[in-house]
């Protein structure tokens, strides 16, 4: 018996060896290049067309490989494999944190004299907004900026009588229009954050408060920082607009809950990039219709919109450095399209404006149209300010600022407490990295 | 047999089975939620629901998928048969010869018994980042090799073999070697069936070490890769426990059928103290 | 004799190398490099693969963390809840799972199926069923028109309910292993006791426990060793918790590590724990010998 055994193993292993070798069946000379993206990505139409018609058009096949786990798995799933030396060709870094993270670990390929000798003209293009170091070096080009907006269901809107709002407004608007909206028996709110730091520090943000002081330590004892933790828990505690902290977390509400769960959310602040889950129906089957407008500013000292740039570099251990630069420089110029999202060309004329928008005002069936789309996000009278903390030990910073407030919305400890927790964390976090 | 029970162990036997269902209960759910589409996850068990497929298929559908399972196999049968070949002849040195050394070895492989692979991840990391080996599925099968507590379970077991069946061989003037392979080797096998069921189930069900060595999807393991579905599930529990008992079944069905195996196991490694 | 006595030992290296070898590169080396990695400075991306030598530093950031501390809590209540969980539960199921009843095997195996399935699975199962809000256990508060507990959604309750359910699915080695112990009391003693008029509980106390005690001394041993490998279970079923609730040190030192590129830091918060966990298994052991000079 036994020896049958043996044999039934050493047979198992000599055909389960044959497995590997047949799946790497690259016997052909076809041009790749390798990338990463979110798990997300992987299943979205618009994704697999725009690397369909790269591959069409320059004949380069794109090797896509998702990373599994949310936003924050992928990041550091990227982050561990450029630190193991992969050799995935291009890399894109949703934000300016990502991209200096990576960026300082030295992951990068300097970029302008590559994109020199391939003709085109980085500087015109997209002129201010290359990360460009002091050196005048930089290692990554901007391919999209997300600004925020406030997406709205207007079928509740409808059904509790309440206008749609539009034009500028502040918190304390959307807070009484939110207030119009929530019905707690029908489990209906009238506004949707996640508990996410952007939500958390976001007034303050608006108000543009540095994170860190002029000697480099945090910043989060500045009272602006308190007012806007405060405001935040305030919402759900005691405006009764939004679930609590601990609700969201037993929803396991992420990053596309609103898009699963709108029907009885009425208002969610999200950047733009959030409209492409809305208009696909195919992934996200709802049955009723958003509107877009402007996010709320805290008043005259605030009226500022959050933006956020998303850049695309070349690993330096790239297996394929040709093809990874015309993918790169492809995916800069071309890649809002698909998207949906707004370029983060140095000028946009009128008619990229108005291309930026119409694909996506079609593909919302009407829902929003390009004049809604323009003045929400482009022609809103607000300044911009990086929605990011950008920094040393940024990712740590966030990470604390994250864990604190939460904490804190859920009545663990003092309003004084966290701010000294997160100064004295923060710091450290700060001393260790330098 | 045929004695009446009394009122009291009626109530025993009651007591008991509702203890199973209690531990059952879990499984229960993972596999009747599953067959549910999934707006309908949350409501009561004996709801009337008519069973879809639609779970699974998406599960199945799943580009990764056989790779997974594949990788996952091949790993497991690549790790025994290495896993047997160099820790069958340790441990019979360990416990039928004699040589200087012996005690200090046993006890430093027993004193690394203590250092959990969690508070070992970074030099891990670090090290096999240096060798090439993180995303392939050596990574896993070389550390798994010489594991151990496996080393312990066979050296326990030769203990128990009587001393004569080896005293005529040795009498005979015949070499180790020979002893091991026609003496040993026949008797052992309760105790290889365990090695090979413990090293299943533990390779298997292993988290933290694919998780942290394998980067790419198309490499992973299949317990890290449920993680996958945590994200893409996000409010489709349905999928979710779909996947989870996909990944679940091979292992349990096999327990099922090798139960006797795994219990002798456990008990006669010697750890009655 | 001698030259049996040369052969035998030539024959058991021969034996044992391969092993060695092995043991050597891929467990033994692991171990020494991270007590190496924590004595130098590579704490950020940029410096990878540094070799400056910054003695005792890391230690001194570490130990003088707070977050370090409160992570090294956390991982000492789940232990803690884990250990008497786990002890108490596999003594108890293991007497009642040692009479004769019908379906006594399907009994057992119930109890034994959850050490096969993986931690994360037992995740995603047990995240549905302690949804506070819809899931089936909080149904029975639903019923009287509370909400019930809100289970790993609560910050006081994350952790331990977290213990008791790693706890749960380690059960069947215990359980195993006590019946074994108790296969070897002899009858006589029992039947001694039974002709004294003892009753269940004082059988158990006075006949049953004391003979179990090496057992149930190795298996303290274990469980302990084991309460200390919480990461799965966490990531599993809470990945850190509300808040930072059940960030234990194993899910601090992943973070510090792989989020936030700190490598020796991390290295000498793993070194440190490992000394904490050699320090209580010898305690254990000291305290058994302590126990059988009695």
């Amino acid at each position: 018996m036994k020896r049958n055994l043996l044999i039934a193993v050493v047979t198992f292993f000599a055909t389960a060896m044959a497995f590997p070798a047949g799946s790497k069946e690259s016997g052909n000379t076809q041009r790749v290049v390798t990338t990463v993206c979110r798990a997300s990505y992987a299943n979205e139409a618009w994704y697999t067309k725009m690397n369909a018609d790269f591959e069409a058009e320059t004949g380069i096949h794109v090797d896509v490989t998702p990373t599994p786990g949310n936003d924050d798995d992928h990041d550091a799933k990227v982050n561990i494999d450029l630190l193991a030396g992969g050799t995935v060709d291009v890399v894109e870094s949703l934000g300016a944190k990502n991209y200096t993270i990576r960026n300082e670990g030295g992951f990068f390929m300097p970029l302008s004299k590559l994109v020199a000798g391939s003709g085109v003209d980085a500087e015109t293009l997209w002129g201010v907004n290359l990360p460009k170091n002091a050196q005048g070096e930089y290692y990554g080009i901007p391919f999209k900026q997300e600004m925020w907006c406030v997406y709205y269901n207007k079928d509740l809107f409808d059904a509790a009588g309440v206008p749609y709002p539009s034009g500028s407004w502040t918190w304390d608007d959307y807070i009484a229009t939110a207030k119009k909206l929530t019905d707690a028996t029908k489990g209906v709110y009238g506004s949707f954050m996640q508990a996410d730091t952007q939500y958390m520090y976001l007034p303050a943000r608006q108000k543009n408060v540095p994170f860190y002081k002029v000697d480099g330590t945090s910043n989060f004892d500045d009272p602006a920082f308190a007012e806007a933790i405060t405001w935040y828990k305030k919402l759900a505690s005691v405006q009764g607009i939004q679930m609590s902290v601990s609700d969201l977390n037993a929803e396991g509400a992420s990053w596309n809950y609103y898009a699963l769960a709108g029907d009885h959310l009425a208002m969610f602040p999200q950047g733009n990039w959030f409209v492409r889950l809305l208009n696909s129906q195919k992934d996200y089957p709802r049955s009723w219709k958003y509107g877009v407008t402007q996010l709320p500013s805290t008043g005259a000292d605030g009226n500022n919109n959050l933006v956020s740039q998303a850049s695309v570099s070349i690993n330096k251990n790239a297996a394929h450095p040709k093809e990874a630069l015309t993918y790169m420089l492809w995916i800069a110029q071309n890649q809002w399209r698909y998207e949906g999202g707004i370029p983060a060309l140095a000028t946009l004329t009128p008619e990229q404006q108005n291309a930026a928008f119409s694909a996506v005002a079609s593909a919302s069936d009407g829902q929003v149209t390009v004049s809604n789309l323009y003045d929400a996000m482009l022609d809103n009278g607000m300044g911009v300010v990086d929605s990011d903390i950008v920094g040393t030990a940024a990712t740590e910073y966030n990470n604390i600022v994250k864990e604190e407030v939460s904490s804190f919305c859920m009545d663990l400890q003092s309003l004084e407490d966290t701010i000294a927790h997160i100064v004295s964390r923060v710091n450290d976090a700060i001393k260790s990295a330098r | 047999m045929g004695k009446r029970l009394t009122k009291r162990e009626y109530v025993f036997i009651a007591v008991m089975w509702c203890l199973a269902i209690c531990s059952l209960y879990p499984f229960v759910m993972m596999v009747v939620i599953g067959f549910r589409p999934a707006g309908l996850a949350y409501r009561p068990l004996f709801t009337p629901v008519k069973p879809v497929l639609d779970s699974y298929r998406q599960v199945l559908g799943n580009r990764y998928f056989g790779a997974w399972y594949r990788n996952t196999a091949i790993t497991v049968c690549v790790t025994i048969v290495l896993r047997l070949l160099v820790t069958f002849p340790a441990a019979y040195a360990l416990s039928r010869l004699r040589f200087r050394g012996r005690r200090l070895i046993m006890e430093g492989l027993m004193t690394t018994l203590m250092v959990l692979g969690e508070t070992t991840m970074v030099p891990r990391y670090l090290f096999f980042r240096q060798m090439h080996l993180l995303d392939s599925l050596w990574v896993i099968i070389l550390p798994e090799v010489s594991e151990v507590l496996y080393l312990m379970v066979l050296t326990e077991f030769f203990h128990q073999i009587p001393e004569d069946f080896s005293e005529a061989a040795t009498i005979d003037g015949a070499w180790h070697g020979t002893i091991l392979t026609r003496i040993f080797l026949p008797l052992s096998g309760p105790s290889i069936t365990t090695v090979v069921l413990f090293s299943f189930i533990n390779i298997w069900n292993n988290f933290l070490d694919p998780y942290l060595f394998i980067n790419t999807v198309g490499n992973q393991l299949v317990t890290p890769a449920l993680k996958y579905f945590q994200e893409h599930g996000g409010a489709n529990i349905p999928m979710q426990l779909a996947g989870a008992t996909l990944a679940v079944m091979p292992v349990v069905f096999l327990f099922v059928f090798t139960q006797k195996y795994f219990v002798a196991g456990v008990s006669a490694s010697g750890i009655k103290g | 004799m001698d030259r049996r006595c040369k052969g035998e030992e030539r024959t058991a290296w021969l034996f044992i190398t391969p092993f060695l070898v092995m043991f050597a590169i891929f467990k033994l080396y692991p171990i020494l490099y991270g007590f190496l990695v924590s004595f130098w400075n590579r704490n950020a991306a940029s410096r990878m693969m540094d070799r400056s030598f910054v003695g005792l530093a890391n230690y001194l950031k570490v130990l003088q963390s707070a977050s370090f501390w409160a992570a090294f809590g956390r991982s000492l209540e789940f232990s803690l809840v884990y250990t008497v969980t786990i002890m108490v539960l596999g003594v108890m199921l293991a007497v009642l799972l040692n009479r004769h009843f019908p379906g006594r095997t399907f009994v057992r195996t119930c109890w034994y199926i959850p050490y096969v399935t993986n931690m994360i699975a037992i995740g995603i199962v047990f995240r549905y069923l302690l949804n506070p809000s819809k899931g089936p256990v909080n149904a029975l508060w639903r019923v009287f028109g509370t909400s019930g507990p809100q289970w790993l959604n609560d910050p006081h309750l994350a952790l331990p309910v977290s213990a008791v359910i790693g706890a749960w699915v380690a059960l069947a080695f215990t359980i195993i292993t006590i019946l074994a112990g108790l296969q070897d009391i002899p009858k006589e003693w029992y039947e001694v006791a039974d002709l004294e008029g003892a009753t269940f509980w004082q059988r158990l106390v006075y006949v049953t426990l004391p003979a179990l005690v090496p057992t149930l001394f190795l298996m303290l041993t274990i469980a302990i060793i084991n309460s200390f490998r919480s990461y799965t279970t966490i990531v599993g079923l809470t990945n850190g918790g509300p808040g930072t609730a059940s960030m234990v040190l194993s899910l601090q030192i992943y973070n510090d590590a792989f989020l936030y590129q700190k490598f020796s830091i991390a290295s000498a918060e793993g070194v440190l724990f490992t000394a904490f966990i050699v320090l209580i298994n010898q305690m254990v052991v000291f305290g058994r010998g302590r126990w059988e000079k009695d």
